[in-house]
């Protein structure tokens, strides 16, 4: 049982091994070079997706960043921070998802696979309506300012 | 097809958009070092954030000109190093919401 355990243990460090490789070089794994170079526009096009995602990233963290600077003490306290983190760690979690996604992408392109499905966009944004919907509701219930 | 080169010039300046937004973050950052650290975190920060902003510059420079010199556009390092600058700027607004703050 243990033997088990630890082959897949190790399977999983080998996976977790091959994704972050795949994130500093998706054109090459293990058996060499990944399939063989896509048309340069659809690489072109992926690369500006993934810079998309990244200044989505940058606005979420410099939201994070102005919430703490800019925002007075609200009445109930420590919200501000919690927002403030809140946006932050959504911001770190868009950066790895776009560079993962990126890769994933590329390597799909080189082996003439589909697109990787991603419900992350849908996820996203469920998760920051409701941020901003119970936001809406604890300002309402309790004032702006201390 | 024709090419005219337009995927490119949009690559590009999505570089320089890029560049742009994390030059703002960079500067929220440093905004709330100088407001609340001591001027020493204050400046070491600034140091730390500075060269973190002047790193992505270079590779958008480097980028910008291996497209218009109509070289091999392959990426392979440049996007884990960008998305590992963009997650150091949030681990370092964490790090001063919940220590400094």
């Amino acid at each position: 049982m243990n033997q088990v355990t630890a082959a897949t243990h190790r399977s999983a460090l080998r996976l977790n091994e091959a994704v972050w490789r795949r994130w500093f070089d998706p054109t090459q794994d293990a058996g060499g070079e990944v399939g063989s170079q896509p048309d340069y526009r659809f690489s072109l096009a992926n690369e500006r997706t993934f810079l998309a995602w990244i200044r989505t990233s940058l606005a979420l963290v410099g939201g994070g960043l102005a919430v703490a600077a800019f925002v007075p003490p609200l009445r109930w306290p420590h919200i501000r921070e919690g927002i403030a983190i809140g946006l932050l760690l959504v911001g770190a979690i868009v950066a790895i998802r776009a560079v993962d996604h990126w890769a994933r992408s590329e390597r799909a392109m080189r082996l003439g696979q589909a697109l990787p499905r991603s419900r992350f966009p849908a996820v996203l944004s469920l998760i920051l309506a409701g941020g901003a919907v119970v936001l809406l509701i604890v300002l309402l219930f309790s004032g702006l300012r201390a | 097809m024709i090419e005219h080169g337009l995927a490119r010039e949009r690559t590009r300046l999505s570089w320089r958009r890029t560049t742009l937004s994390a030059g703002i973050a960079a500067i929220l950052l440093e905004i709330q070092l100088i407001t609340d650290a001591s001027p020493v975190v204050a400046a070491l920060g600034g140091l730390v954030i500075a060269t973190g902003w002047f790193g992505l510059v270079m590779l958008a420079y480097r980028r910008i000109r291996t497209l218009d010199r109509g070289l091999n556009p392959t990426l392979t390092r440049s996007p884990a190093l960008v998305t590992l600058l963009v997650g150091g700027y949030a681990l370092l607004g964490l790090i001063f919401v919940i220590v400094i703050r």
